[in-house]
């Protein structure tokens, strides 16, 4: 047990006090189940069908407000992997098959269920796999070794191994990027209170709002106005077919263009939508993949 | 007469010192700081050593599933004056995290000033803290989770189960009009 400051931390009497009773708990919380050596438990566990559920060596169940929840259907089976680590709350519950791999650390209200109304499909978690606060797994999803799934995110399809995944419906990005976007300087912003932006999203790893601009803008100097559309284009909120900027067959090959350039696929619906044509709903399609959420004033 | 008024008068201390006491035998109660009529419903659940302090008139309404609050060793967990925290919520210290006057938490919001695991490299290691902000007159909605270094201005609302990762800043929204409107927190 070390703090952030890295001193290692010596056990008090009190903490080696609780870690005996610990031991004796997960004896007796997990008495139906198959566990392990050294297995603790600080907190409640409730198990449910503890015959189909292992629990490996040196597993800790740690207290919370809430308690614990592991549930097995008969014939089904639940094996957790050496090592693992549940803070309070976590609920899983297996109609079929989960496997939790070595190493796992589970955040506070994680729920792991491999069936829903609609399916049962087993669910298998790597090793050394970080589940945080809140995190839903939904059924047949298989995550990687080592990835990490942030808070509150709802998994509905597999992630590889070392991936990030975020959000819902989740998003996976490596996890070598996430770490470099996360390990920059915060800005020096003291007056935050007084401005207000509109959140950006801030692990994206897609072209930049400038880029998009910038192959807008060659291309319609390339295809139409030759070296004069960075002067046509005053105002990014303007539609591109006001003032005769580009018909609707040129931005038909406006939006081919983008999608090929960015490799983004682009909903050809939404990008037909008048208030969708302005120089910043393009960008907007391309960088966020989301339609603008109103129409510019 | 005179006892009688007494005892009445000290009995909502006397039923707070209790309650907090009953969560961490007696330690508890030296570690919070409480202000003038707050309010406690239900279970609240203080682990660890650091400080709490509970502004005038705040309100912890733990009646459906017990309120977190753990400040770590060192650490600072304040809220300010008329704060109501709805049952579930966990707020969670290893350096500082500050609410401003008159916010609100929803129910199951979880905030926590460190990730305590590092994403990439020793998971047994716990980063470096960043402190948690929330502005006057936020509100902070069920289920919401704000990570490590966010941000939320006054007035701006964090919707429900929405996540507020490092440097994020809510929107304002609808709320200072329904403030106007003479709708309630």
């Amino acid at each position: 047990m070390s703090g952030h400051n890295g001193a290692p931390k010596r056990k008090t009497m009190r903490e080696m006090g609780t870690a005996l009773d610990s031991f004796a708990r997960a004896r007796w919380m997990l008495r139906s189940a198959k566990q392990g050596k050294r297995v603790r438990c600080y907190g409640r566990v409730l198990v449910e069908g503890g015959t189909g559920i292992q629990v490996s060596t040196r597993v800790v169940f740690l207290k919370g407000m809430i308690p614990t929840e592991l549930r097995c259907a008969p014939g089904a089976e639940l094996v957790i992997g050496p090592q693992s680590m549940f803070n309070y709350g976590v609920s899983i519950v297996a109609d079929r098959s989960i496997q939790i791999g070595a190493r796992c650390r589970f955040g506070s209200f994680v729920q792991v269920r491999d069936c829903d109304e609609r399916r049962i499909a087993p669910i298998v978690i790597g090793d050394n796999v970080w589940l945080a606060h809140g995190v839903v797994v939904e059924p047949g999803v298989t995550i990687g070794d080592g990835s990490v799934v942030a808070a509150g995110a709802v998994v509905s399809m597999s992630v590889p191994p070392g991936m990030l995944a975020f959000g819902n419906p989740v998003q996976i990005f490596p996890l070598e990027d996430a770490e470099a976007d996360l390990d920059e300087a915060p800005p020096s912003n003291d007056n935050w209170e007084r401005e207000v932006e509109a959140p950006t999203p801030t692990l994206r790893t897609g072209p930049s709002r400038e880029e998009v601009r910038a192959a807008i803008i060659e291309w319609l100097d390339d295809t139409r106005h030759f070296g004069e559309a960075a002067n046509l284009i005053t105002d990014d909120a303007m539609p591109l077919r006001d003032r005769g900027l580009l018909d609707s067959l040129g931005l038909v090959e406006l939006v081919l263009m983008l999608e090929e350039r960015f490799e983004t696929p682009i909903d050809r619906d939404v990008a037909a939508r008048p208030e969708c044509q302005s120089m910043r709903a393009l960008v907007d399609l391309v960088t966020l993949q989301s339609p603008p959420s109103a129409a510019p004033p | 007469m005179q006892v009688q008024s007494f005892v009445l008068r000290w009995l909502p201390d006397l039923k707070k010192l209790l309650l907090l006491s009953r969560l961490r035998p007696l330690t508890a109660a030296f570690r919070v700081e409480l202000g003038p009529e707050v309010e406690i419903e239900g279970r609240v659940w203080m682990p660890g050593t650091g400080r709490v302090y509970l502004g005038r008139g705040v309100r912890l309404r733990g009646r459906l599933a017990p309120i977190e609050l753990r400040a770590h060793d060192g650490a600072e967990i304040r809220l300010g004056d008329g704060v109501v925290v709805e049952s579930g919520a966990s707020i969670e210290a290893t350096e500082r995290v500050e609410v401003g006057a008159r916010t609100s938490i929803g129910a199951f919001a979880k905030i926590i000033d460190n990730h305590y695991h590092r994403t990439v490299g020793d998971r047994n290691e716990r980063p470096a803290p960043v402190p948690v902000t929330v502005g006057e007159d936020a509100v902070v909605g069920p289920r919401a989770i704000l990570l490590p270094g966010a941000r939320v201005c006054a007035r701006a609302v964090v919707r429900a189960g929405q996540v507020l990762a490092g440097r994020r800043e809510a929107e304002p929204s609808l709320r200072q009009q329904s403030l106007a409107n003479g709708g309630t927190h």
